[in-house]
């Protein structure tokens, strides 16, 4: 496929003009070459649209540590414990707690992946900072060049952004924040299977657990075959040495002649 | 002073490139077999393959046998005629062998590190002994590193001589940001629900160590190929081998996490592979520990730590300055790095 048909040129042009880097490339050359005013404004405005997403992820961690998200109703008060008796005893305790399993697991998973971006923003937020303190160092120093073009601008951006993203990656908050979003998801992905499994069994369908127990099954036939012929490879190799040891025995007793009488 | 009309000309021109040169991309086929041609030697189960590349004349020399990550295909030993690990070998007259992991299927999600150890390597060298009437000379890279100093250690008369490459020993390094990511890692969980873990969960790790070069600056200077279509696909190559990795064995996978990014066992003698201890220190075959001195994946003191631990009769070391891939790609690689390691290699 041509790469104008899997893109239209108009969206690809709009797309390259759209990105931060064109867009500080821009404020720039408006100013001529130097940073000033216009460049000043792109780098506030580019810190605006980080905060108000830092904001959202902030309102969205806020909004999973308990309370009812906007649009939801929380449980009356009094109805709280008979679900909690619901998911622990009875003929449904077990498809209860399972939802409840999953509506905890995606809390967990909702936070922990904000806790990550927020991380990951205030990492490139930094390193904006850096660039435009780069952007102006070198402003003022004679001895050092400006970017001359847009690609010159991206490297310096990669430079700044990349070093800023390998403290975070450094960081012990990164190593936990990580872990969190990793195993949250794992949990997610378990409280769906599980939700699934249950269904398919309702509905006498094989699930996942049935296809895990046969594949279990094929890899311990697998080495049971391969132990035997192992052990068939351990009794050929023994009835050779036996065979060859009745040879050399053989080749002696020639060798040493006939047994006088 | 550049006018803004200008500005937009530059991007416009930039974007025609990039088309043109995405264009030029989808007529050059990748071939992930590699450049330089091989024989099935063996298949010992679960899609693992030896492959036998002979030498040009009779083999003169003693048989390389060499072991790969498991998680990335080969085909980066091989990419072209010019840079290629394996062609170099050959052409000084090696029988060379090389493990083909496969790529794990559904029920693959039970092998462990013991079969891959245990089972197929030492198959494979076993095989190559009868074969070649010698124990091969293994070369092990980055985690097929370790699977090699595991294979020394618990079977040394099956290795004659050990190369490195880029290879993890110590893992708990302060600048190994793979090993930070790992610490609180459930990977048993992680593996008992997921299965086989997909590479592409994986490749997004990998990427996430250096988003802006990987994601942006790489492809950022994409236009600048366009015309070029050697230049063009030696990219699309490296693009394809970076991506078309193989899920992994679960249980295989879990067990190398934990054990060695999180409990740094290699390196203190407490990895077990099937029920047996593996101590770097029965290691005393002569070894030979190329490490790349930018390397972020396996940094330098991570790769270093195995001179303190291993009683080879002779130990060496080799820095070369470059990244990860840089070890078997780059020109600079294969102009002074590559004929170093043969040269070793070619040492009696």
């Amino acid at each position: 496929m041509a790469a104008s048909e899997a893109f239209d040129n108009e969206w690809l042009r709009s797309v390259g003009g759209a990105g931060p880097i064109p867009y500080l490339w821009q404020a720039l050359q408006a100013d001529g070459g130097r940073p000033g005013s216009a460049c000043a404004a792109a780098f506030r405005s580019l810190h605006t649209q980080l905060d108000t997403a830092l904001a959202t992820l902030r309102t969205l961690a806020e909004g999973v540590t308990g309370q009812a998200g906007p649009g939801e109703e929380e449980a009356p008060g009094w109805l709280a414990p008979w679900l909690q008796g619901l998911a622990r005893l009875g003929p449904w305790q077990e498809a209860v707690g399972r939802t409840q399993d999953a509506q905890a697991a995606l809390h967990r998973y909702t936070a922990a992946y904000s806790e990550c971006a927020t991380a990951l923003l205030e990492a490139v937020r930094t390193g904006l900072q850096d660039l435009e303190a780069q952007l102006g160092e070198a402003a003022d120093d004679p001895e050092r060049t400006l970017p001359q073009s847009c690609q010159e601008l991206h490297r310096w951006w990669t430079a700044a952004g990349e070093a800023r993203h390998e403290a975070l990656l450094g960081s012990e908050r990164w190593a936990a924040a990580f872990g969190r979003l990793t195993n949250a998801a794992t949990e997610l992905i378990g409280s769906c299977q599980a939700q699934l499994d249950a269904g398919l069994r309702h509905l006498d369908l094989p699930n996942r657990e049935d296809f895990i127990d046969t594949q279990r099954r094929l890899a311990q036939l697998e080495r049971e075959r391969s132990r035997d012929a192992g052990s068939d490879e351990i009794k050929a190799l023994r009835a050779e040495i036996a065979h060859l040891r009745e040879e050399v025995a053989t080749l002696r007793r020639q060798s040493e002649g006939p047994e006088s009488p | 002073m550049t006018e803004p009309s200008d500005t937009a000309e530059e991007l416009a021109a930039w974007q025609r490139r990039l088309v043109q040169a995405l264009d030029e991309a989808a007529e050059l086929p990748v071939d992930t077999r590699g450049a330089t041609p091989f024989e099935a030697h063996a298949v010992y189960g679960h899609g693992v393959t030896l492959r036998r590349y002979p030498p040009p004349a009779t083999g003169q020399r003693r048989p390389v046998l060499i072991v790969y990550s498991l998680v990335n295909r080969p085909f980066i030993l091989d990419l072209t005629e010019r840079r290629s690990l394996i062609r170099a070998l050959c052409d000084a007259g090696h029988p060379v062998y090389l493990l083909d992991w496969g790529r794990p299927q559904g029920a693959d999600r039970f092998l462990t590190l013991a079969d891959y150890i245990d089972g197929a390597l030492a198959k494979a060298a076993r095989d190559i002994r009868a074969e070649e009437g010698g124990a091969p000379d293994l070369l092990g890279i980055c985690q097929g590193g370790v699977l090699a100093l595991c294979l020394a250690a618990l079977h040394p008369a099956r290795v004659r001589r050990l190369v490195t490459l880029a290879t993890p020993v110590d893992c708990r390094t302060p600048d190994d940001h793979l090993s930070r990511m790992a610490q609180h890692v459930d990977f048993d969980r992680a593996a008992r629900t997921l299965g086989n873990i997909p590479a592409e969960w994986l490749n997004s790790v990998f990427v996430a160590l250096k988003p802006y070069q990987l994601l942006g600056q790489r492809y950022a200077e994409l236009p600048e190929l366009a015309g070029n279509r050697e230049a063009l696909h030696d990219f699309l190559r490296l693009e394809r081998w970076m991506y078309d990795s193989p899920d992994q064995a679960a249980t295989a996978f879990a067990e190398f996490a934990r054990e060695l990014y999180q409990r740094n066992a290699l390196l203190y003698g407490r990895l077990e592979i099937a029920g047996q201890r593996v101590r770097l220190g029965d290691i005393r075959q002569p070894v030979l520990n190329v490490f790349a001195q930018q390397d972020h994946l396996v940094p330098p003191p991570a790769a270093r730590a195995l001179g303190a631990h291993v009683r080879a009769s002779s130990y060496e070391e080799l820095a070369f300055p470059g990244g990860h891939l840089g070890v078997f790609i780059s020109r600079r690689a294969h102009r002074e790095l590559i004929p170093r390691v043969v040269s070793w290699l070619a040492a009696e």
